[in-house]
């Protein structure tokens, strides 16, 4: 009888530490205790076990499989497993909306130096190829937004990731899901969607064709296909190239503070001393479509708004638009015209 | 006749609420015109009881209730197109919706789980908050070439107003404890160095702006519960340097910035990031209410970030603004100030607290769940 006495003391002796010890270890640790479920079980599929390319474009073209794509390429493009330490994703750049934050950077694939303004993907896929350049270095570029994001994200993904290669499945998903962003449309026009008397005045501008704008940048704004873009290259004076385009200054957003505060971002630890400098001097014509959500402008964000494109300010004389002879109104018709679309 | 009568009737209550339900869920992938069935949770708060979570769905186009007692779903009410910000009334009888790319605001009943107006306001409203005394609400119309906080009047629910800000895309805003002042996160497309206003609610008018240097990307904005503060989720993009590096935060950097409210005050930018180990894209942030601690939803890296304020607030104290410039870029100090990182579920973009400050709740936007997280409160 003793020895059950004791026994069951130390049982529950035992029994108590045990549960004390539990409490203890677990007060004051932060903790997810629950999860509320409130849609669908949603898991992206693991590292090791891709889809098949077949699979693949089987759900590509087939509803509803598409939707499941679609919100699969959305998940990376959100996703920061994929750079080497998790800096970043796509979204910090062109940020969750698809579109942009508007800032220049130097990827070093058209040569060092070369700053490029960060690209609106919103409806991009209305007008292939996608670089600033109009050209992206690789034969399949005929196949449109696969070739862009094949060279940045998939074959060579060291220019941005510097990590593994996309998989051919996760880069489809990927490339699916920007294909599918749409132009999200202008919040500036009357409420029926007709233009203010403002932007009328500005489309009368815009399609004069002594100023010339609607030349490059075809369309009808009445007319929600309309894409304002020959999707030709042109030289708008804003390329600078050779001796007498080095810049100090590569752009309106370039933080200047790096340089004044004596870091040379392209000293010798990178052995290319020069900065601003464009290979080629004529870039893709952008569409105009959100263009309001898309600044800064030019291929080099060197124009810092819409009336900086216009006013001859970044650009060589007249050679973006014929536009000196305009006078302040007219020019600001211009931009809220532009704003409409 | 009845049988035939009562049959009907149960079939046709059925149909309409099967509508109802389908309504409620369905939507598109934001962005996009794709269909989806998954409602992805962008954001979630706290009645002020404590015993409701409200979800905006932003590709679901509604709401969600949630009873954080039984934690079950109880109701979920079709808003317009991707929400993507709510808040309660002190009296929990009203929850004001942003539906961000319908450029208007919800009125939903709590009660009744339905919407009774809706106001039109500026372009994108994605963050919204109610005075002190409840009597207005702050829309902030977040629009690439919008610069105006929104106001509205909770008793009449109409747009009385609005206050322009000295830049585009105002993307969050925080009202001081004593209600008098609101911090308003400007994320200007375009700017590399962003800033945050300070702004006078008796007048609506900027009273500070102040510049956070090498910036981009701002998110959630709260204020200290002593007000000498405001903390705000922030990137540094590093575009002066090539994209040749990533490693040592050299591209990319995700930080907290904390910034004096007295005029002219301290900006220190609080690293989030480790050696070989970053808090991708930080979105949502809280803070208790005792203020100890503050929680950041890492979005990018699907976990949900704890600090010990009172750690950072003796940083920013026994620092000069020299220090705290040369610190932003520092990885090896962020484990001074955490507390832990807790694993939650794919994409919390936004993180809320209970009043006491006991649990915090994380909306998942890809798992289309809610992590409900014990707190070091507890």
């Amino acid at each position: 009888m003793k020895k059950m006495f004791v026994m069951s003391l130390i049982a529950t002796l035992c029994l108590f530490s045990l549960t004390a010890t539990v409490k203890f270890a677990d007060a004051g640790e932060a903790q997810v205790i629950a999860t509320i479920q409130t849609g669908p079980e949603w898991e992206p599929l693991e590292r090791g076990e891709p889809l098949t390319v077949p699979e693949v474009h089987y759900r590509v073209k087939h509803s509803p499989y598409k939707s499941e794509l679609v919100r699969y390429g959305q998940f990376q493009f959100n996703e920061n497993s994929w750079t080497l330490q998790g800096e970043y994703s796509c979204a910090s750049c062109h940020y969750e909306r698809g579109q942009t934050t508007g800032l220049i950077w130097d990827l070093g694939d058209e040569g060092w130096g070369s700053w490029k303004n960060t690209k609106y993907i919103r409806g991009g896929r209305y007008l292939p190829p996608f670089r600033h350049e109009g050209f992206t270095g690789h034969p399949d570029e005929i196949v449109g937004a696969t070739s862009s994001i094949d060279r940045v994200c998939g074959r060579d993904p060291g220019f941005v990731f510097r990590s593994e290669n996309f998989s051919p499945e996760r880069l489809e998903a990927l490339i699916a899901y920007i294909r599918s962003l749409e132009f999200t449309g202008s919040p500036f026009r009357n409420e029926d969607g007709s233009l203010t008397a403002a932007q009328k005045r500005g489309w009368k501008v815009f399609s004069d064709p002594k100023v010339g704008c609607i030349e490059c940048h075809p369309g009808d704004p009445n007319n929600p296909r309309a894409l304002f873009s020959d999707a030709q290259t042109h030289d708008v004076g804003t390329g600078r190239v050779g001796k007498d385009g080095f810049r100090t200054t590569p752009g309106a957003v370039f933080n200047t503070t790096a340089l004044e505060a004596g870091v040379d971002p392209y000293g010798e630890e990178y052995d290319v001393p020069i900065i601003g400098l464009d290979l080629v001097k004529e870039f893709d014509t952008p569409t105009l479509r959100d263009i309001y959500a898309s600044g800064t402008y030019f291929h080099d964000g060197s124009a810092e708004t819409l009336m900086n494109t216009i006013d001859n300010t970044c650009t060589t004389k007249d050679m973006h638009g014929v536009t000196s002879h305009l006078n302040n109104q007219q020019l600001q018709d211009l931009v809220e015209f532009m704003k409409a679309l | 006749m009845k049988k035939r009568s009562l049959f009907l009737s149960i079939l046709g209550a059925g149909l309409v609420s099967l509508l109802i339900s389908q309504s409620a869920s369905a939507g598109f992938i934001q962005g996009t015109r794709v269909r989806t069935e998954h409602p992805s949770p962008f954001h979630v708060s706290v009645s002020p009881d404590g015993g409701t979570l409200f979800l905006a769905n932003q590709s679901g186009h509604s709401v969600t209730f949630v009873d954080t007692r039984t934690r079950k779903v109880t109701g979920e009410v079709p808003v317009q197109v991707q929400p993507e910000a709510t808040v309660c009334t002190q009296d929990g009888r009203t929850l004001y919706v942003c539906n961000a790319e319908s450029d208007t605001v919800s009125v939903v009943d709590v009660g009744n789980k339905a919407v009774i107006k809706t106001i039109k306001v500026g372009d994108w409203p994605c963050s919204i908050k109610l005075s002190n005394d409840g009597m207005k609400a702050y829309v902030c119309c977040s629009g690439s070439m919008w610069n105006s906080v929104d106001i509205i009047d909770t008793a009449m629910n109409n747009k009385i107003g609005e206050i322009r800000t000295s830049d585009y895309g105002p993307r969050d805003i925080a009202i001081s404890p004593d209600g008098k002042t609101a911090a308003v996160v400007l994320d200007t497309t375009g700017k590399i160095n962003r800033c945050v206003d300070f702004i006078d609610l008796a007048t609506g008018r900027v009273t500070e702006t102040r510049v956070i240097p090498g910036s981009a990307n701002f998110r959630g904005v709260e204020y200290t519960p002593d007000g000498q503060y405001v903390l705000f989720t922030m990137e540094q993009p590093k575009n002066w340097l090539p994209v040749c590096e990533a490693e040592n935060a050299q591209i990319f950097s995700n930080n907290v910035a904390m910034v004096e409210t007295k005029k002219g005050g301290k900006v220190a930018q609080f690293p989030l990031d480790e050696l070989n180990n970053y808090d991708g894209n930080p979105y949502g942030i809280a803070i208790c209410p005792e203020g100890k601690y503050v929680y950041i939803g890492v979005r990018g890296m699907h976990r949900v970030t704890i600090l010990d304020l009172a750690k950072m607030t003796d940083i920013i104290q026994s620092s000069s603004q020299c220090e705290l410039d040369a610190m932003k870029d520092d990885l090896t100090i962020m484990v001074d100030y955490l507390v832990t990182r807790v694993n939650v579920g794919l994409g919390p973009s936004s993180v809320a607290l209970s009043p006491d400050g006991k649990i915090c709740y994380a909306a998942n936007y890809f798992s289309n769940n809610v992590s409900v997280i014990r707190t070091p409160l507890e």
